[in-house]
């Protein structure tokens, strides 16, 4: 008879309750989200008594608890995901840049030529090789001196001229490149990034004289 | 009486915001920001005893803690958002203010999901 009465207080007091929450409310659309969160509470409370007839007294706060706290978890682990992906492209977008600044720097320091841009690809996805490269494309620029010293040797030569104008301002093929001096560049790179010979391409940007 | 204060300030606000808006448009923007939170702080204090009877009723009947506190923060998640919207709507930015209902939105829900969550586990162990 107690556990009857205290069950019927609960009852009108939570109700009371919420008609005073009700007060409190905004008069915006969240008003409904509210009504029906208000609902499942009221719920709760009126099945909490034959809860304690099924389960010896358990408390339902508890499972409340353990809900919210499982999804502050996930919430979490998610953050932490998306910051180490973050990371990852960071460190991989930095060693890129480095590994772009060595290799202009080898290619104009040591071999003497002009480097337009360089193009690398990077494993990312398999853990045990991250970051060796799996190829490199290299654009180089015509030397200007190069290129006006030539253009002043072969002034008769129109008909050279007039075929190779359909490549100009594009990036050139391999087989364009000078050849031994691309051979030596595709043999330094291989062997000291140990990266195979197929894998690195050399181009010439052709300038517009 | 606090609410002739609050009804003189928001009037005197009014009147400057009307004055302002043809020459300095921003201007009135501001002055309906302070507005709103001048008033809230007037009104905040009260808000405050009331949460706490509101408490002190909960802890005298037989109800859990968490069922209180969890629509007290639902409460006061739909005032925030309510007035921020408010506020983005008045310096006309509709776009900015849906989002802000729509994160208040998000928000009650995730409040909302252990309640449900534990709801059905209660009706499924109760069904035999």
């Amino acid at each position: 008879m107690e556990l009857f009465r205290e069950w019927i207080v609960t009852i009108i007091s939570i109700i009371i309750f919420v008609t005073f929450i009700e007060i409190l409310l905004p008069n915006s659309n969240h008003r409904r989200y509210i009504s029906v969160i208000i609902g499942l509470l009221i719920m709760f409370v009126i099945l909490k008594p034959l809860l304690g007839f099924v389960k010896d007294g358990a408390s339902l706060g508890e499972g409340i608890l353990a809900a919210s706290n499982q999804m502050e978890q996930q919430t979490l682990q998610n953050r932490v995901q998306q910051q180490q992906f973050s990371n990852n492209d960071m460190v991989l977008e930095l060693y890129k840049q480095e590994l772009k600044k060595q290799m202009s720097g080898r290619l104009e320091k040591q071999l003497g030529v002009l480097v337009h841009d360089i193009e690398l690809d990077i494993e990312d996805k398999d853990q045990e090789s991250f970051g060796s490269i799996k190829g490199i494309y290299i654009v180089l620029r015509e030397d200007e001196d190069t290129v006006n010293n030539s253009s002043s040797g072969i002034q008769e030569i129109n008909v050279n001229v007039t075929i190779s104008s359909k490549n100009n301002n594009n990036i050139a093929d391999e087989s364009i490149m000078i050849g031994s001096r691309g051979e030596a560049i595709i043999d330094d790179f291989s062997s000291f990034y140990q990266v195979s010979r197929d894998n690195i391409s050399v181009a010439i940007l052709k300038s517009k004289n | 009486m606090e609410i002739f204060q609050i009804v003189a300030i928001a009037i005197v606000a009014t009147v400057l915001s009307v004055l302002i808006k043809h020459q300095k448009p921003e201007i009135g923007i501001y002055i309906s920001l302070v507005t709103g939170i001048v008033v809230f702080i007037f009104v905040v204090a009260k808000l405050q005893s009331v949460i706490e009877i509101l408490n002190q009723l909960a802890n005298k009947i037989n109800i859990d803690d968490i069922y209180l506190s969890t629509i007290l923060k639902i409460v006061g998640i739909a005032y925030i958002a309510e007035f921020g919207a408010q506020v983005c709507k008045d310096a006309g930015e509709g776009v900015i203010a849906s989002k802000i209902e729509f994160a208040g939105k998000v928000l009650i829900m995730v409040m909302a999901v252990p309640i449900l969550v534990s709801l059905m586990d209660l009706i499924i162990n109760m069904v035999p």
